[in-house]
């Protein structure tokens, strides 16, 4: 059996290995030299300005504008999440049970909304949220309401144009995992004297639960490190931790605090990162590192 | 006929594991030359260590008299045939079979009767702009025997190319395969791990075990005079009865089964004389007797407990006080066999051979 | 074999998934009729429709955005496509603790937030005289695209027996022969979803362009940026519903594509 299995390993003493270490370290050596060292560099600066010593960090911990920033992010983050994950799991599970023309449509029109730029989307949300915007008008011109309501500028308008960016990201992992699920388990358990509830909840749910846990870590990494959507429909009075970083750095010159703030968002990323691997596969060829 | 390929004492380890050990092997210029044995025996290795992707960790592999060892695949002029075909998805057949001599600096133009004539052979033109994956399983197999072929290699090797498809086709491929051999002439190295496969097809096998070479012979040598337990029990099937008190006297065996004393004419067999020894009977050596006196020389009484029907003959299994139960096939033109039958068991003198040993599982002796 | 009580559960999904996907979709298609608002602010067109913000968009500044645009995503999606593809067929045939290690640096620049990505670049970039050029903006987006080539690459490599490989060489060719005529024709379709994602990338990276670029290098996503924070142009509106149709004609195009491989 093992050589067997050693024959068919890719690296026997087929040709000259050489060429292909130049393929990977070209690359790589690009990479490690452009990216890395810039990287590694927030990092330092983080430590070293403006003194030696981990004073930035000291910082982050008592000063109270930051803690309400970082607060603000964890709550925008915890809430778009939820919201991300509960309206995804639905559409993901709906999308494995619809006829397949109805959900080639629906997979269609996510994917549509996945390509378009980020800033297009925003721009949208903007024409129908603003106070003189679509759907105040609606409401206005049906009697609704009188006054128009304020819907950006808010927590209500960071939420909603972020929930609609992570969406996609939700429903179509959770769609991949949920497609692996062998669709007669859930009569089988019916069939055992399960009733739809029960059957859903010990036999699906468990079963989708790996996709679920990959899908809100994924969402949590990308909503952490938001930018554009809270900037602009936060308009300056919702500030998350990337606009505040982007704030020390180009307004305030305070290079420490933005660097260290970088570093935190960074580690907490990575973490969630490792999480992650755990349950989906970050695009391994199988054999994990 | 000369030698067309040679292993010298080949060994070959992949840390402490060792896949080939000391290795000799001498196979002839247009044989049809079979390595037979089960996963991890070694065959596969031998296999790619002539195909040139294995390089031996000692020892040497000559053509011609000329040390192979470490030239690469692309120079040794070997046509090989993967198990599971390995044919080029974005190719067609034609292209598939193009490939070998594109490679070789060929033009399309210059090529276009070669390759006719292969697919000719195989009987596939008329598929040659498919892509493989619009072809069977078996047409797939018949477009690698002919990329293998278009560019007259030296050997021809085979690594279980039957072995992907289903029981039917794979009896026509085997007689296509003995065909093709005949034809073209070329040496044939083919692996399997299906006995029937190699009892079938092959001039001679090597059986493999453990990284050596277990036997050498024709089909009917390896079948008919095994030279060890694996042996008997990997080719058919055995009865195994263990045997004491042999002795010798010129060209007769004589042993003891129980308190009964047989003969066995030794031929040119070597007889093993010491320790455990086991007589090997093959099932259809065995000859069912209704009365004693029809029966003959050595036999044995004994009781039918199972009788199985296939059609074409019956197994039973006769229980015996001396040898256990031991298997017997019956063809149709005997009287069926019941269940509960008073029988004697009879051979002849020349029918079994001494083995050393004793098999391992006691329900062995009559599991192919 | 769905009971009522069952069949009423997927039902109500089946809702709950159309109102998600008109949430998706609906207010991002709410640009096309204000593309075509004749007011000089953000409307919807009473009535009397105009092609005024089109006519915008092929003067003034934003075709030399796009230019500018097309030609750093052009750039960095073909450096991206060439170090990736080496990376992923190299390690494709070593597959051993090292580049399995390097792969993961690879990786990296997917997962790290782009504001950090801001900071860094800003920083390092202001150290090498790169800040606004093109050079400085093409580098980045190669980092930033290389994972989406490597992973899509890798993804058609997967499949790919490597058996293939040997059957070459048994077969006569060189090792050279057989990464061109076997090993390339066989990415090649990963190699073109991995150019694509890169391209796109690129094409609406904004984050790490309004740091290290002012106005040698005025991106589209840069434009469209400024143009959103001074007043709400409907120009954006036009350039968007240009955007939503050549987006949807790209995945009809690659639907048809895919139907015509499987079949």
């Amino acid at each position: 059996m093992q050589g067997d299995m050693a024959i068919t390993s890719r690296s026997s003493l087929l040709g000259k290995d050489a060429a292909y270490w130049g393929m990977v370290l070209l690359p790589a050596v690009f990479l490690a030299t452009l990216y890395l060292v810039p990287v590694i560099s927030v990092m330092v600066r983080s430590v070293t300005e403006p003194t030696l010593g981990l004073d930035n960090y000291a910082v982050i911990l008592e000063n109270k504008a930051i803690q309400n920033v970082l607060g603000k992010t964890v709550y925008i983050c915890a809430v778009t999440t939820a919201l991300t994950l509960l309206f995804g799991y639905a559409t993901a599970y709906a999308m494995c049970r619809m006829p397949e023309r109805e959900q080639r449509l629906m997979f269609f029109l996510v994917i549509l909304s996945f390509w378009i730029s980020v800033l297009i989307r925003t721009f949208a949300w903007i024409a129908v949220l603003q106070p003189q915007g679509l759907l105040n008008d609606i409401l206005i011109g049906i009697g609704i309401i009188d006054r128009p309501l304020r819907l950006v500028r808010n927590d209500l308008g960071v939420i909603i144009g972020m929930v609609h960016y992570m969406l996609p990201y939700a429903i179509l992992p959770l769609f991949a995992n949920m497609k692996t699920i062998d669709p007669t388990l859930v009569p089988a358990a019916r069939a055992l004297g399960a009733t739809p509830r029960k059957a859903f909840m010990t036999v699906f749910l468990p079963l989708s639960l790996p996709g679920l846990a990959g899908a809100s870590i994924l969402v949590l990494i990308f909503s952490s490190g938001f930018y554009i959507t809270p900037a602009l429909l936060g308009g300056g009075k919702v500030v998350m931790i990337a606009e505040y970083i982007s704030v020390q750095m180009s307004e305030t010159l305070k290079w420490g605090l933005a660097t260290s703030l970088a570093t935190v968002l960074m580690l907490v990323v990575l973490a969630l990162t490792i999480a992650m691997s755990r349950y989906m596969d970050i695009g391994d060829t199988g054999k994990k590192a | 006929m000369k030698d067309a390929l040679s292993f010298e004492s080949v060994t070959k380890k992949y840390g402490e594991f060792t896949a080939l050990d000391n290795v000799s092997l001498d196979i002839k210029a247009g044989e049809f030359m079979t390595l037979l044995g089960p996963s991890g025996s070694g065959k596969t290795t031998m296999l790619m260590t002539i195909g040139g992707f294995v390089e031996p960790s000692a020892g040497h592999v000559t053509l011609d008299g000329q040390r192979i060892t470490h030239l690469p695949p692309e120079n040794r002029n070997f046509g090989l045939v993967f198990q599971g075909y390995a044919l080029f998805p974005h190719l067609t057949v034609w292209e598939n079979v193009f490939y070998p001599l594109r490679v070789r600096g060929m033009r399309k133009a210059e090529a276009e009767p070669k390759v006719r004539d292969v697919l000719d052979l195989i009987q596939l033109s008329h598929l040659a702009e498919r892509f493989p994956k619009q072809l069977s399983g078996g047409q797939q197999q018949r477009v690698a025997l002919a990329r293998a072929l278009v560019f007259s290699p030296e050997l021809l090797l085979l690594d279980e190319p039957l072995s992907a498809l289903d029981r039917a086709l794979r009896k026509d491929l085997q007689r296509e395969l003995k065909d093709l051999h005949e034809r073209v002439g070329t040496t044939f190295i083919y692996v399997t791990h299906d006995q029937e496969e190699a009892l079938s097809m092959s001039d001679r096998i090597a059986i493999l075990r453990d990284g050596q070479i277990e036997q050498l012979g024709t089909p009917s040598q390896l079948y008919e005079k095994p030279s060890s337990i694996f042996v008997a029990n990997f080719l058919g099937k055995s009865n195994f009865v263990p045997v004491d008190d042999l002795t010798v006297e010129g060209g007769e065996v004589r042993y003891s089964v129980g308190q009964d004393r047989f003969r066995l004419s030794r031929g040119d067999m070597s007889i093993p004389q010491s320790g455990e020894l086991s007589l090997a009977l093959r099932p259809e050596r065995l000859t069912l007797y209704a009365n004693h006196k029809d029966a003959p020389e050595n036999c044995i009484a004994g009781k039918v407990v199972k009788v199985t029907y296939f059609g074409q003959l019956y197994e039973a299994i006769v229980s015996t006080q001396a040898a256990g139960d031991l298997l017997v096939t019956v063809d149709l033109a005997q009287n069926e066999p019941r269940i509960g039958d008073q029988v004697w068991l009879g051979w002849a003198i020349d029918s079994g051979v001494i083995l050393a040993g004793r098999p391992v599982e006691s329900d062995d002796a009559y599991a192919g | 074999m769905a009971t009522d009580a069952n069949r009423q559960s997927v039902e109500m999904s089946r809702i709950v998934a159309w109102m998600t996907t008109c949430f998706l979709v609906l207010p991002i298609l709410i640009v096309i009729p204000v593309s075509f608002t004749p007011k000089r602010y953000l409307s919807m067109p009473a009535g009397d429709w105009s092609l005024r913000h089109y006519e915008v968009l092929i003067s003034g500044g934003w075709l030399s955005s796009i230019g500018d645009s097309l030609l750093v995503a052009i750039c960095s999606a073909l450096l991206a496509l060439a170090m990736g593809t080496l990376f992923a067929v190299g390690h494709w045939r070593l597959n051993n603790g090292v580049t399995r290690n390097l792969r993961l640096l690879l990786l990296l620049p997917m997962i790290v937030p782009p504001i950090v990505h801001a900071v860094a670049f800003y920083q390092a970039w202001s150290i090498l005289d790169l800040l606004d050029t093109y050079l400085g903006l093409i580098l980045v987006h190669t980092m930033k695209a290389l994972p989406f080539v490597v992973l899509s690459v890798t993804a058609s490599l997967v499949n790919l027996d490597p058996r293939l490989e040997q059957a070459s060489r048994s077969l006569g060719a060189s090792s050279r022969q057989t990464l061109f005529y076997i090993l390339l024709p066989q990415v090649r379709p990963g190699m073109l979803a991995g150019g694509i994602f890169a391209f796109i990338t690129s094409w609406d990276e904004i984050i790490v362009a309004i740091f290290i670029t002012s106005r040698a290098v005025y991106t589209l996503p840069k434009r469209i940026w400024d143009g959103l924070f001074d007043n709400v142009d409907p120009a954006i509106a036009a350039l968007g519903t240009i955007m939503i149709i050549i987006t949807a004609i790209g995945l009809l195009i690659k639907d048809r594509y895919e139907k015509a491989q499987k079949t």
